[in-house]
């Protein structure tokens, strides 16, 4: 067993090159899309249809990420799920940051049950719930209509952020909120000066994953939204891809701005995630 | 922790105390529920708005839903009289859902499956340490944030029938001979969505196992190489049987999400030619928005509900049970 134990501390370079083996082909089978969809958004429509088909472009069309904004649609989508994911952000902490709030601090007969109906609504499929939420949308005419996608995209977000942030009210002690109402400050006053700026990455994290929720979201929008002029980006590029003659290259560039987008947000929450689990509460 | 929590309900006790009447002792449920608002009005005030957007827009769909499934729906899904099981019924003549469940089954018992052994190696591989394993990480998730209608229209023009990479690697490979449309056909239509989904839920299932793997207190296998244990007796006997509760929660995450998945299959097929690319769940969309029949729609979502919760149980009793007592 004596070869066991510089195992741990020291690899040996045989266990290296097992770990590239598995690694190296599963990464080049799990990246190649990404690798697809970079060359063709920047190949001309003509090498698009070129066989055989090339990894490395001819011609580097950077032009094509400029062209597909004068494409009016493509701008009016992005504009859409902008709107539609900032509006989701705000309207689920809105109601998130009170509940995780009482949900942290206070032990009331019912908050189990709140934190059960949270639970079970995540068995539900979306779409059991599209079915009924599509009569009641359309019978009080709020299809294709933006706040009508932010209000139910907040509620399917409002979940996942409750629990988030309840796990960060939670980090914090209430102790800090008692000192400064000691000192003749309201509660609420108390809360806004000292809990919130303390749990800013905590809600932060909450935001972010709710605006990604929405502007990933594909089946409310394609169900509750046909109007060219409100859809967001994912359906749009779904249409896109419906309509006469796909040109592929403007596609799978305006696809790439709408991935890239939400992955710098994504690394953006992975190290407040990460800074406000080290840190814990208040140091 | 225990101190502060008492501390804060009393503080609590203190502020409600100087707007409503010293706490006097009520009778009956009337009474406890005023003296319960009295005392913690300040917390109901807070959770009283998520909780309406939640009933309002969760709760009430999935009862009418679960009422529209016993009821004479008109086209636009109006509720016209309830009481009964007709729609039903008519799930039970219909001529798709027989072999619409046979795909679903074989659509979710192929992507577990494969997604399972494949995250599990990868698992216990970011396991061990080495140069450039965060960045590993890292990629593996970059995949699981993008937007996964995106991610599979990207997939659909990989497998387009004349110009696709996918046609062009094959056939460089010498694995096909001529170019073929793998989005028309029933059968390569569905193997190419299972691919997808499984490329989709690895990250997650990897991730949640990767965090297992790392729970397992190192002191076990210190234990264990100390007494000589084998490399591969080690993962049999200790790995696997710790792992089990991750796995099993992995697992059925993973049949809940596959079974659910709509947005592969619609935008690779939307369920052609003739349903046989369909699962329950984009079947039961074209019920609802292209036949217009509410009443079906809901019945089959019932249905795929009771599917769901008996699955999760039996599932549990014979994954957990067998050895927990």
């Amino acid at each position: 067993m004596s070869s066991a134990a510089p195992d741990e501390r020291r690899p040996s370079p045989l266990k290296y090159l097992g770990i590239g083996a598995i690694l190296i082909p599963f990464f080049v089978l799990f990246l190649f899309p990404f690798a697809i969809m970079i060359s063709t958004s920047l190949k001309t429509n003509k090498e698009v249809y070129r066989q055989p088909p090339t990894l490395f472009p001819d011609e580097v069309m950077w032009s094509n990420y400029r062209d597909i904004w004068s494409e009016a649609t493509l701008a009016t989508f992005f504009r859409n799920s902008l709107i539609i994911g900032l509006g989701t952000a705000v309207l689920a902490l809105v109601l998130a940051i009170p509940a995780a709030y009482a949900l942290a601090r206070f032990t009331f007969r019912l908050r189990q049950v709140y934190l059960f109906t949270l639970l079970v609504i995540q068995m539900f499929s979306p779409i059991i719930i599209i079915l009924a939420l599509f009569k009641v949308v359309s019978a009080y005419h709020l299809l294709d209509s933006l706040p009508t996608l932010i209000v139910i995209n907040a509620a399917f977000g409002l979940s996942y952020a409750v629990w988030l942030l309840t796990g960060y009210f939670q980090s914090i002690p209430a102790e800090i909120e008692e000192a400064a109402m000691m000192d003749g400050t309201s509660r609420v006053h108390a809360i806004m000066a000292m809990t919130m700026p303390l749990s800013w990455p905590g809600i932060v994290a909450a935001a972010i994953f709710t605006f990604m929720g929405a502007w990933n979201e594909f089946l409310f929008a394609l169900t509750f939204i046909s109007d060219e002029e409100k859809i967001p980006i994912t359906v749009g590029l779904f249409q896109f891809v419906g309509h006469f003659r796909v040109e592929w290259n403007y596609l799978m560039a305006a696809s790439l701005i709408t991935t890239a987008i939400v992955l710098a947000l994504f690394l953006t929450v992975q190290k407040h995630l990460t800074r406000g689990l080290l840190g814990g509460g208040v140091k | 922790m225990a101190v502060s929590e008492a501390t804060s309900e009393r503080s609590l006790v203190v502020g409600a105390g100087a707007v409503t009447a010293p706490p006097v002792v009520r009778r009956g449920l009337r009474g406890a529920v005023q003296q319960e608002l009295a005392e913690h009005w300040f917390a109901y005030a807070l959770v009283l708005p998520s909780f309406l957007v939640l009933v309002v827009l969760i709760g009430y769909p999935v009862i009418n839903t679960f009422v529209s499934a016993f009821s004479h729906v008109d086209p636009v899904g109006n509720i016209i009289s309830v009481g009964t099981f007709g729609n039903f019924r008519k799930l039970a003549d219909d001529p798709n859902l027989p072999h619409v469940l046979r795909q679903t089954v074989i659509y979710t018992v192929a992507t577990v499956g494969i997604t399972t052994v494949i995250s599990f190696v990868l698992a216990l591989v970011l396991n061990q340490q080495f140069p450039g394993r965060s960045l590993a990480k890292a990629l593996l998730l970059l995949a699981w944030a993008a937007p996964l209608s995106v991610s599979v229209m990207l997939w659909r023009w990989i497998f387009h029938g004349q110009l696709g990479a996918f046609n062009y690697v094959l056939s460089e490979l010498r694995i096909i001979d001529e170019y073929r449309v793998w989005l028309g056909e029933p059968r390569t239509a569905m193997a190419a969505a299972i691919y997808v989904e499984v490329w989709s839920s690895l990250p997650f299932v990897t991730i949640t196992l990767l965090a297992g793997l790392q729970s397992v207190p190192r002191d076990i296998y210190d234990a264990a190489k100390m007494d000589g244990a084998h490399p591969l007796r080690e993962f049999l006997d200790m790995t696997l049987p710790l792992m089990k509760p991750i796995t099993f929660i992995a697992t059925l995450l993973s049949v809940i999400y596959a079974f659910n998945s709509f947005t592969v299959i619609w935008i690779f097929t939307k369920g052609d030619p003739a349903y046989r690319t369909d699962i329950i769940v984009t079947y039961l969309y074209k019920l609802a928005f292209v036949n217009l029949d509410f009443g079906a729609a809901s019945a089959l979502a019932v249905v795929t509900f009771v599917l769901l919760i008996v699955f999760s149980v039996t599932y549990s009793r014979v994954y957990l049970g067998r050895r927990a007592r």
